[in-house]
């Protein structure tokens, strides 16, 4: 007498496969879901983040390293200039009679650092009043014996054609010096006021033909 | 199986529209707050060093003094910090040469107003900051106007409060008492109190 195999019913593999399967999509899209909130979140923080503190091209312009907020202090500033300013701290002058530049790096792109010595040229316009202050990269001033923070069109040396040299640096130099050492990376502020009549908003665009050339003189 | 595949690349593709615009929602909520959080602002950091409605000269800016970040030590700066909900406030300042500025804040540092000195001629400002509610000067908040004539003009300003910055240029040690004396004439304080 023959026995006859008949096949086991295999039915409680396929359930447990389908319910594995069944559990690793949920934990799929759950993942999926979490890694794009997460993306989106971040991604919007760190893009707000990065144009409310450096800027964006409808906010600001750059000339050879300067950067400027263009609608500074105005009632009609654009949001990203008003949180700029909100956040920083600072008192900005106003777009409407002069401007400010703002370059952290040379005429080479490289980051300005209080291990190197700069030259910065100019030449600026008659009655035109300017200034160039430097600080540390968090605005702070840099402390030194000589307390020398900043220059302006009255107190800088000029030459007889109206240029005018600002050296930037740790060790002392004759002319118009501002000790940086100790400081670490640096910011330099170039500040231009209107002489008299406001001018027009696109007329400001001329304060830039004061901006000085920043040109590193060597690191140590 | 194909059908969990189509689901799961269905739900990918929607993912890749939605992250962005998510994320440009994120981006512009987080603008929109921040453009009116002055709990940094130099408004609040200002305003426990300032009396009410009268000038203060900052001492000289150094990295001990300096009370703001990026504050410009090219200038010595008279400031007031005002209130005009009890009362228009009046303010008058010389910007005795080029490098002279008075600039009129709120406290979202929003200029209101803005004047330059002029080379080789002093300009006397008178100006009159109204408060905004009862429209005093029957302007919108956050305009100004001005009148009289180009010698003195006078300005009216529409605001609740903020604070107005004198800066006048730095000329070196030797020019600093002088400087500073000019600072000193500048003047802020209620209307009424001044008749």
């Amino acid at each position: 007498m023959t026995s006859i195999e008949l096949p086991t019913p295999s039915v409680r593999p396929q359930y447990a496969l389908t319910a594995a399967r069944a559990a690793w999509s949920v934990i799929h899209r759950t993942l999926l879901i979490a890694t794009a909130a997460a993306v989106a979140v971040l991604g919007g923080l760190w893009s707000s983040r990065q144009a409310i503190d450096t800027g964006w091209p409808f906010a600001t312009t750059t000339i050879d390293g300067w950067r400027q907020w263009q609608n500074a202090g105005l009632v009609s500033a654009d949001p990203y200039t008003r949180a700029h300013y909100l956040s920083i701290g600072s008192l900005p002058v106003s777009s409407e009679i002069g401007g400010e530049f703002e370059a952290r790096t040379d005429d080479s792109g490289a980051r300005l650092h209080s291990s190197c010595n700069y030259t910065l040229a100019g030449t600026a316009a008659r009655g035109v009043w300017w200034s160039v202050a430097v600080f540390d990269d968090s605005g702070r001033l840099i402390p030194n014996a000589a307390s020398r923070h900043a220059f302006t069109s009255d107190t800088t040396a000029a030459k007889a054609d109206g240029s005018y040299t600002v050296t930037l640096g740790r060790d002392a130099r004759p002319g118009n010096w501002l000790p940086t050492g100790g400081a670490g990376r640096l910011v330099v502020v170039f500040t231009v006021l209107d002489a008299g009549a406001r001018l027009a908003a696109d007329a400001r665009g001329t304060r830039a033909a004061a901006l000085p050339v920043i040109q590193r003189d060597g690191c140590s | 199986m194909i059908a969990e595949r189509k689901r799961s690349t269905g739900l990918a593709l929607r993912l890749l529209i939605i992250v962005p615009v998510a994320a440009a929602f994120t981006h512009l909520a987080t603008v929109l707050v921040r453009q009116s959080d002055v709990s940094a602002s130099a408004f609040t950091r200002l305003s426990p060093q300032l009396p009410l409605n009268t000038f203060k000269i900052l001492p000289i800016i150094t990295p001990v003094s300096t009370p703001l970040p990026f504050l410009n030590p090219a200038f010595h700066y008279a400031i007031c910090r005002f209130d005009s909900r009890d009362g228009p406030i009046a303010l008058s300042a010389r910007l005795v040469e080029a490098g002279w500025n008075l600039t009129i804040y709120d406290p979202y540092g929003t200029s209101l107003h803005a004047s330059n000195g002029i080379p080789e001629r002093p300009l006397e400002l008178a100006v009159t900051i109204g408060p905004s509610e009862d429209r005093f000067f029957g302007l919108q908040l956050d305009q100004a106007t001005s009148s009289g004539d180009a010698e003195r003009p006078r300005i009216r300003v529409t605001a609740n409060s903020g604070i107005a910055v004198l800066r006048a240029p730095d000329r070196g040690g030797a020019y600093t008492e002088e400087v500073r004396d000019q600072l000193k004439q500048s003047t802020c304080a209620p209307e009424i109190q001044r008749r």
